[in-house]
């Protein structure tokens, strides 16, 4: 496209106009002392304010989100170490009646401990956090998610997934659900175990070690995976605090501009504006003979 | 494009006296250069303000070591920003490769490293956010804030000078 001079001529003519608007608006700024004070004052920067704002909240609930979602993983991290510390002892137990000097009586004995394990493991597998059960899937309100009759476990609740909202478009698993506490196989070696000891079977004891071992490392498994959770979490958590502060800020400085930096402002539109002006005069002044030098 | 904006304000007004009472918009001003060859792009935004890529670090002469991260999309937005030298840190500040790696830079040696300043309103101290640095890369003015991943830095800590 070819620039013409009077095109030059215009759009210097609506600059000084925009120029002339612009300071209007700061001079009106300056007599009220708030500058953000009508969305048609300067649309773009009250849309941001109010969305920043708005960011702000929305943060804050995400934060809330956040800290649920990692105290619930702790109360779950907590839970499974415990349950953990049970399995070393069905272990411990499981080496020394493997141990042939020991009695038939002896290992009845052993049995009645190893139920009382179990009855722990089931206690401990039907935590809660905050009244909502840890380990029922989304059935989360049950009484008892894992039943234990004396001789075999019953999983009330289901393999539903919880997930928390960390950001506009991130969502992330919390929860290890009771059929993945049952997929470890640590109830069945458990009580596998008593069984084998009631029966006095030193070879089904022996299997049992390794059946236990498998369980652990699984249940080890299992708090890796949250411990890579709880990991994402606080990054999560940093990333939403470091962008309320950035925002509160803008935010402040937004709200009660003062009239000093108002004042600036308009110093720089006048110098701008006079500027303008300068250039226009020089251009205008443009007449045949430039154009033929 | 190198302009210089006269402006005129007090100089006996102190850098924190002016902080405090809420004057924050000092960038037009205070004898201050605008050096608008170097824009930083932060392609990523910052936290809080994704949509916004474009800014430029301004050093405030009169209230050395303070600089302002100022954009230039969205002029209101301005955060003030201490180079991590001048911040008295008994933590490290260890920049992950993968986010060097975003503004182009092998070695941190290689950054130019800021920490963003508040204000807290209620107790009139300056926190430092050493959890959250803005790193630059001078050479071909790309910037980021990365989130450090070291619980022992901080997002609200006070601000104490080297």
């Amino acid at each position: 496209m070819r620039i013409t001079q009077s095109m030059i001529t215009k759009s210097l003519l609506s600059s000084i106009n925009q120029n002339r608007e612009s300071m209007h608006s700061i001079q009106e700024s300056i007599t009220t002392g708030k500058e953000v004070e009508r969305s048609s004052d300067d649309p773009v920067q009250f849309y941001r304010a109010n969305r920043f704002r708005q960011s702000i909240k929305q943060n804050e609930q995400y934060l809330e989100n956040v800290q649920n979602a990692e105290g619930w993983l702790q109360a779950t991290t907590s839970n499974l170490d415990s349950m953990l510390n049970q399995v070393m002892t069905l272990r411990e137990r499981a080496v020394q009646s493997a141990n042939d000097s020991l009695s038939a009586e002896n290992r009845l004995q052993m049995a009645s401990e190893i139920n009382n394990i179990v009855e722990d493991l089931v206690s401990l597998a039907n935590g809660s956090f905050l009244n909502k059960n840890l380990f029922s899937g989304t059935k989360t309100k049950i009484e008892n998610p894992f039943l234990f009759d004396g001789n075999s476990i019953e999983y009330q609740g289901n393999t539903g997934k919880i997930n928390r909202r960390i950001s506009e478009n991130f969502t992330i698993n919390i929860n290890v659900t009771g059929q993945d506490l049952l997929d470890t196989n640590i109830f069945n070696s458990a009580l596998n175990l008593r069984t084998a000891l009631e029966n006095d079977d030193t070879n089904e004891i022996a299997n049992m070690i390794d059946s236990i071992d498998s369980a652990s490392e699984k249940m080890i498994s299992l708090n890796t995976s949250i411990g890579s959770i709880q990991n994402q979490l606080e990054l999560a958590e940093d990333r939403l605090r470091t962008a309320n502060l950035n925002l509160s800020t803008f935010i402040s400085e937004t709200e009660d501009v003062d009239l000093a930096s108002a004042i600036t402002q308009y110093n720089s539109e006048e110098m701008a504006y006079q500027a303008a002006l300068q250039s226009t005069a020089n251009i205008l002044r443009l007449n045949i003979m430039d154009f033929l030098k | 494009m190198k302009t210089t904006v006269a402006t005129h304000t007090s100089q006996t007004d102190s850098f924190l006296c002016r902080f405090h009472s809420g004057e924050y918009q000092m960038l037009n001003g205070n004898g201050t250069d605008f050096d608008l060859t170097n824009i930083i792009d932060f392609d990523n935004g910052i936290p809080g303000f994704e949509e916004l890529s474009k800014f430029i670090v301004v050093p405030l002469i009169e209230h050395h070591p303070f600089q302002v991260l100022q954009s230039l999309e969205a002029p209101p937005i301005a955060m003030f920003v201490i180079p991590i030298h001048h911040f008295e840190s008994k933590q490290e500040i260890k920049i992950e490769r993968i986010d060097l790696e975003q503004i182009g830079v092998r070695s941190q040696d290689e950054t130019d490293i800021y920490f963003v300043m508040k204000m807290s309103q209620e107790e009139k101290i300056f926190t430092v956010n050493t959890k959250a640095p803005i790193v630059i890369n001078p050479k071909i003015l790309q910037g980021c804030q990365v989130i450090l991943d070291n619980p022992n830095l901080q997002i609200e800590q006070p601000l104490d000078l080297a």
